[in-house]
């Protein structure tokens, strides 16, 4: 299996600030991998997705893509924001910001033909020619998943695609997300334990640091670097957790292995 | 006398026309990347640039462009690095290039009245030369929006994806406030300093709850200036009132209308 993420090293400060956002991460992904990455508000998430992405440069150690710098590899990732700096007021329509995903020079023919099987997939037909100031957060979200993946990329980031959506609206969305790992290799960015057994190979829990596990198991490491319950036995919350991620697993099938 | 006050009418319209295409552009700019206070600042510091032209006796065109250009990219350049604290900076460009204005011309000697036409606006005073330089700027505008409409309209409604979309970002940045930046300064010639901001964002605003594109944003703002300027400017000649002030007068009636109009549909 060859590697298409490789990240080493990594350490990021943000401008003007005194502490690291990131310190001494290294993670390495193969192609068709499917990582979650969990951790606090804060822990800093979206800051490793930036990083990824070529948005922001390292302060130390290196990300690669491919072999190849970020910045040189944006044609071949897809992105999911948080969407938090949304211009709602904006003069656009959702056929419009989705047909902005298509990179390069396409063909008329060719982005309608794109655009109504991705329309399709998602169930967005009827909210293709309203203005994004129509539509509700998790119907936007659905429209930025559609406008990251009508180039098929081969690495899809997303960063809590699910914040916005209902429960049944997040178990379509994580099978839709076990169906395009065919495809591509996904990291994700959630606060969502269950995504962690919903088709997910792997998972890594940020907070300053990172911790890795190559199955898709949260360890009793990473609760207790995520909510710094070092003892995740002796806290109410931590035990809640514990039985929480049990019952998941159990649900799944019992195995704390691979799928 | 006929020929020649038909003259300055025909330069006046000509000049409205060219001015007001560029301000349903620039401002529809201005407006959906929430700059206005930056473009009120660039307007209110290009009077530094008024200042020096006067002082060194230089062509006061193209001596303000370059002032408020400059001041635009600076601006630019600072709001880069912290954005949280771009709104202290553009205060303090907003006064100190204004006072610098007003320093220079008390320097220079003897009291000129053409001040006031560009603290106020004043069409009329339009010359062919100034009309030469107008259009040349709206050609340019045109041409960069028109080549990179998509980069543009990527970058003012996402950022984030127009990094993520491997642009140049910065550059495109610095493009668009240097084009906001040069066509303020000739925006300044029809309402002055003072009222600038009112054209850039009045009719964008009636604009864009009509609009699914920033295209067609653009298009109807452009035709709302031209209306509204048409209206004030033979308005004001008629009643012996200030241009400027009438232009905005009947823009800012019209907007109250038009909210009542919509808020009542709504309801
Ligand atoms: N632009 C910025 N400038 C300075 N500090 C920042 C900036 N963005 C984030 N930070 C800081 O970096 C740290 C990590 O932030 P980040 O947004 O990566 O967290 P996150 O894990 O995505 O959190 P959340 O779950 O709330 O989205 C935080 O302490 C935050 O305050
Ligand atoms: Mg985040």
């Amino acid at each position: 299996m060859k590697n298409i993420v490789e990240i080493k090293n990594l350490s990021y400060k943000y401008p003007n600030e005194d502490d690291f956002a990131l310190k001494d991460i290294n993670i390495t992904l193969s192609d068709k991998d499917y990582i979650v990455i969990l951790g606090p508000n804060g822990g800093g998430k979206t800051t490793l997705l930036k990083l990824i992405l070529g948005i922001l440069k390292p302060t130390e150690g290196s990300v690669n893509i491919k072999g190849k710098l970020p910045e040189e590899s944006y044609s071949s990732i897809g992105y999911v924001p948080q969407q938090i700096n949304v211009k709602r007021e904006f003069p656009i329509t959702v056929r419009k910001v989705i047909s902005l995903g298509l990179k390069g020079d396409v063909s008329k023919h060719r982005l309608e033909e794109k655009l109504e099987s991705i329309v399709n997939e998602l169930k967005l037909n009827d909210l293709l020619d309203k203005r994004v100031s129509e539509l509700s957060g998790g119907q936007l979200q659905r429209v930025y998943l559609a406008r990251a993946i009508i180039s098929d990329p081969e690495i899809l980031i997303l960063d809590e695609p699910t914040s916005n959506i209902d429960p049944y609206g997040t178990f379509c969305f994580f099978s839709y997300l076990e169906k395009l790992n065919e495809r591509m290799t996904i990291i994700t960015v959630s606060h969502n334990l269950n995504i962690v057994t919903s088709g997910a190979k792997s998972v890594a829990c940020v907070n300053k640091i990172l911790l890795f596990n190559d199955k898709p198991v949260i360890t009793k490491e990473m609760l207790g670097l995520m909510y710094g319950l070092h003892d995740a036995h002796s806290c109410h919350f931590g035990h809640y957790l514990e039985e929480e991620i049990e019952h998941i697993q159990h649900s799944m099938g019992g195995q704390s292995g691979n799928i | 006398m006929e020929i020649f006050s038909y003259q300055f009418m025909l330069n006046a319209l000509i000049g409205i026309f060219i001015s007001s295409v560029l301000c349903g552009i620039v401002g529809s700019l201005i407006v959906v990347n929430r700059i206005v206070s930056l473009a009120g600042s660039i307007a209110h510091a290009a009077y530094g640039g008024v200042g020096i032209a006067f002082y060194f006796g230089l062509p006061v065109q193209l001596i303000t462009m370059l002032f408020s250009s400059i001041s635009g990219l600076i601006i630019a350049k600072i709001s880069e690095n912290s954005s949280h604290r771009s709104d202290s900076y553009i205060g303090i460009l907003w006064a100190s290039g204004m006072a610098l204005g007003i320093i220079l011309i008390d320097l220079t000697p003897g009291y000129n009245a053409d001040i006031m036409t560009y603290l106020f606006g004043n069409i009329l005073t339009i010359t062919s030369e100034d009309l030469i330089i107008s259009f040349l700027i709206l050609l340019i505008t045109l041409f960069v929006i028109i080549i990179f409409y998509n980069r543009i309209l990527i970058l003012s409604f996402d950022k984030e994806y127009a990094m993520v979309m491997g642009y140049n970002v910065r550059l495109l940045n610095y493009v668009i406030y240097v084009l906001i930046s040069v066509s303020i300064v000739i925006l300044i010639r029809m309402t002055g300093i003072i009222m600038i901001m009112a054209m850039l964002t009045i009719p964008q605003n009636i604009a864009i709850k009509r609009s699914k594109s920033l295209f067609s944003m653009m298009v109807i703002s452009s035709i709302l200036v031209i209306f509204f300027s048409l209206l004030g400017f033979f308005f004001a000649y008629k009643f012996d009132l200030s241009t400027g002030a009438t232009i905005i007068i009947f823009s800012a009636l019209i907007y109250l209308l038009d909210s009542v109009y919509l808020y009542a549909k709504k309801r």
